[in-house]
């Protein structure tokens, strides 16, 4: 194992894609498995608080230490094997997301998960449960999480499998790892919107899904077992613009309610100033027009007539601009991707230019409260006088909003307007946080969600893993 | 004006290369094909002059049935008539051009836009060639073309800098990257398609006057080496690529 304890050698380790950072006294990258459980008592033994770091791209502080020490798992050899007849792979946590994408698909798999950042550790995407485009049709990753091997703080190592410990109500009457100990806890209300706020705590819950979006709080995953998708035969991936943002927001909510083969995979919106941001690096990118949708339907080798003249007549009853373009080669469906996910490294490198960090809103609310939510929330940014691009998984009715504060001033007034747009999404029914997780900058907002009571049922659950409070300090929650 | 565009069917760039069993042809199992990038060009060239002085686009393959799916994708972004010479055979560039020469000659284009290599054997001569059993005029290797009265001026990529070029019809330009941004289809185009005709139509008996003797996959390249992870490494870097590869 390599420990570091000037913290000048490692300062990739104090900060991540948000631009938010922190300090740290000790890093721990063990470079076989073996070592992990060891390098987590180390911490323990310290009387260290513990955050376990992936590849540092998550958009919430929540690898980002406030002091104690760090665990990487990069140094590991990473693992990945398939069982092509079940249909599921077991990897290392430490293994990249690109890698696992990559190996699937040549294997004929589809594993449809993909956040904007492919260099996310595999261990990152389960301890947010991230999600992505494709959540729309798929869910998020706990959809596709069939088994975990777990170290809690003190070095216990233990197995949980999907199906495996499912909650009696509110109790499970026995832990993995202890028999004889039953953990009672207290449901949250958890809104009926894609979500990555807080623990996952539902009366008659699996244990396994305690763990997926825990951010790393509970305890450090080291293996994973993902379920995989047969890959489809054929991909209709297409990009339609709109003269006014009103009828791109009017096309997504009449193909929302497309269904059974017609149901879209993916739904995402561009405002007006993310097709300015992305023109440059992808010419077909109308910026003349209001807003555009990129939208993906699974289909056999060939799109079906029928499907692709539903798709023209509500693009003409929607006030298309143009035609609406179509990738037809895998290449041309990659560069359809890339534009979505570079409106997001685009915001990410303006806020690190800037040298502030990201006021980018990852709400989402309720589909028929979400035309309401968005107008709302577009004019309160405006009308503040900052710069702003919107783009997201409207599908989902999920808005990444993100101001582009030129200073500090900008920010702090940015700030305000950030977490009214927190409250408006909890108004109406939704979310603080449906895919980045909370971390430690959105902690006020969760407590806007789920108030100090349900503060407390998640703290309980901690306490039962992690007495003392030392794994992922800071995250989620603070300690009493 | 009769359009000519020749378009290739060639395995996807991504493509991880691997030699069939008589080690003469490429092992096509799980490989994805696309249009030959540089046809991409001579595509879009050829509907931007169609939309300037109007004409007909005919995009003419030739090879297996697959083959038909780059047609497709060619009548989705704009080109009027599809013709398949259809053949299981692989013929070297020279019988390539001579059969796409005839096809091009039977239906009276003035002009043929080809990419200016495909990216499958590489050979960079099919274009010129069809010129020379055409008797028309060639500027290959083209970034920039004007076409006004008549006459042609392109622009082409040479060493180390550009040649202008100016010629007349009929002529054969082949498109170099940067001529322009080829459109993507769209999905009324892709309507449209379904319903243009792909004319299938079988070679004349041809022999190639080169014999391809088998195909050899590029020595591994060495893994790469990971020296650490720290600034401890730098020092180290800076030796190996100092001593060993003798780079700096």
């Amino acid at each position: 194992m390599k420990v570091l304890r000037n913290s000048d050698e490692f300062p990739d380790y104090l900060k991540d894609a948000s631009n938010f950072r922190g300090k740290c006294d000790l890093l721990l990258l063990p470079v076989h498995e073996e070592e992990i459980e060891g390098a987590m008592k180390l911490a323990s033994g310290e009387g260290m608080p513990l955050t376990i770091s992936g590849n540092g791209t998550g958009l919430t502080g929540a690898r980002v230490p406030e002091g104690g020490a760090v665990l990487n798992l990069g140094l590991i050899p990473k693992k990945m094997e398939f069982n092509e007849e079940l249909g599921i792979v077991t990897l290392s946590a430490g293994l990249p997301l690109q890698t696992l994408l990559q190996a699937a698909e040549e294997k004929g798999f589809y594993f449809p998960p993909d956040p904007t950042e492919k260099l996310c550790a595999c261990g990152g995407i389960v301890a947010t449960n991230a999600s992505g485009a494709k959540s729309f049709s798929y869910g998020a990753v706990r959809s596709f999480v069939e088994s975990l091997d777990l170290v809690l703080t003190d070095g216990t190592a233990f197995s949980l499998r999907r199906g495996e410990f499912i909650a009696r109500g509110n109790r499970f009457d026995m832990l993995p790892f202890n028999q004889k100990r039953a953990l009672d806890f207290t449901p949250l209300h958890m809104p009926a919107v894609k979500n990555a706020s807080g623990y996952y705590l539902k009366e008659g819950m699996d244990l396994i899904d305690l763990f997926i979006g825990s951010e790393g709080t509970l305890a450090l995953t080291k293996n994973i077992t993902f379920r995989l998708l047969p890959k489809p035969a054929g991909v209709l991936s297409c990009l339609a613009h709109f003269s006014e943002e009103e009828g791109a927001l009017d096309f997504i909510d009449q193909a929302r309610f497309l269904t059974g083969e017609k149901k879209p995979r993916a739904l995402e919106y561009f405002d007006q100033g993310a097709l300015r941001l992305l023109k440059s690096d992808f010419p077909f990118s109308d910026d003349l027009a209001g807003a555009a949708v990129w939208f993906e339907f699974e289909t056999g080798q060939e799109p079906p007539d029928l499907l692709i003249e539903i798709i023209l007549s509500m693009f003409s009853d929607c006030g298309g601009k143009g035609e609406i373009i179509m990738a037809a080669s895998p290449g041309e469906r990659k560069a359809l991707e890339q534009m979505r996910h570079s409106a997001a490294y685009k915001v990410n490198e303006y806020i690190a230019s800037r040298g502030v960090r990201k006021l980018g809103t990852d709400t989402a609310v309720p589909a028929e409260r979400f035309r309401e939510y968005y107008i709302e929330s577009r004019n309160l940014v405006r009308s503040a006088g900052l710069e702003y691009v919107i783009y997201g998984h409207f599908g989902n009715s999920h808005i990444h909003l993100n101001m582009l504060p030129e200073n500090q001033t900008h920010f702090e007034a940015g700030k305000e307007i950030y977490s009214e747009l927190c409250q408006n999404a909890v108004r109406a029914g939704g979310t603080v946080s449906a895919e980045h997780g909370i971390g430690k900058i959105k902690k006020d907002y969760l407590k806007m969600m789920y108030g100090e009571g349900g503060i407390r049922a998640m703290r309980e659950v901690k306490k039962a893993f992690d007495p003392d409070f030392r794994l992922g300090r800071g995250n989620i929650f603070d300690p009493e | 004006m009769k359009i000519a565009v020749c378009v290739n069917h060639v395995p996807d760039t991504a493509t991880k290369i691997k030699v069939g069993p008589d080690g003469k042809k490429i092992d096509t199992i799980g490989v994805t094909y696309i249009v030959n990038p540089y046809d991409e060009y001579a595509i879009e060239e050829g509907l931007k002059l169609k939309e300037k002085i109007s004409g007909t686009v005919y995009v003419i393959g030739l090879g297996g049935d697959s083959h038909k799916e780059s047609l497709k994708k060619a009548l989705a972004m704009g080109a009027d008539e599809g013709i398949l010479l259809k053949t299981d055979q692989d013929f070297d560039s020279v019988t390539v051009a001579k059969l796409l020469a005839e096809e091009i000659k039977s239906l009276g284009c003035e002009v043929v836009f080809t990419g200016k290599q495909s990216i499958d054997f590489d050979n960079s001569a099919t274009g010129q060639m069809i010129s020379e059993f055409l008797g028309f005029n060639c500027v290959s290797n083209v970034v920039s073309l004007t076409i006004e009265n008549g006459s042609l001026e392109a622009e082409r990529e040479i060493e180390g800098g550009r040649e202008v070029v100016k010629t007349t019809f009929p002529a054969v330009i082949t498109a170099q990257k940067g001529i322009n941004e080829p459109r993507y289809a769209s999905l009324k185009g892709i309507m449209a398609a379904k319903k243009k005709v792909i004319t299938e139509k079988s070679v004349a008996q041809s022999t190639s006057k080169t014999k391809s003797l088998g195909l050899r996959l590029p020595a591994p390249k060495n893994p790469g080496r990971i020296l650490g992870s720290d600034a401890e490494a730098i020092k180290e870097l800076v030796k190996l690529l100092r001593e060993e590869a003798k780079v700096i």
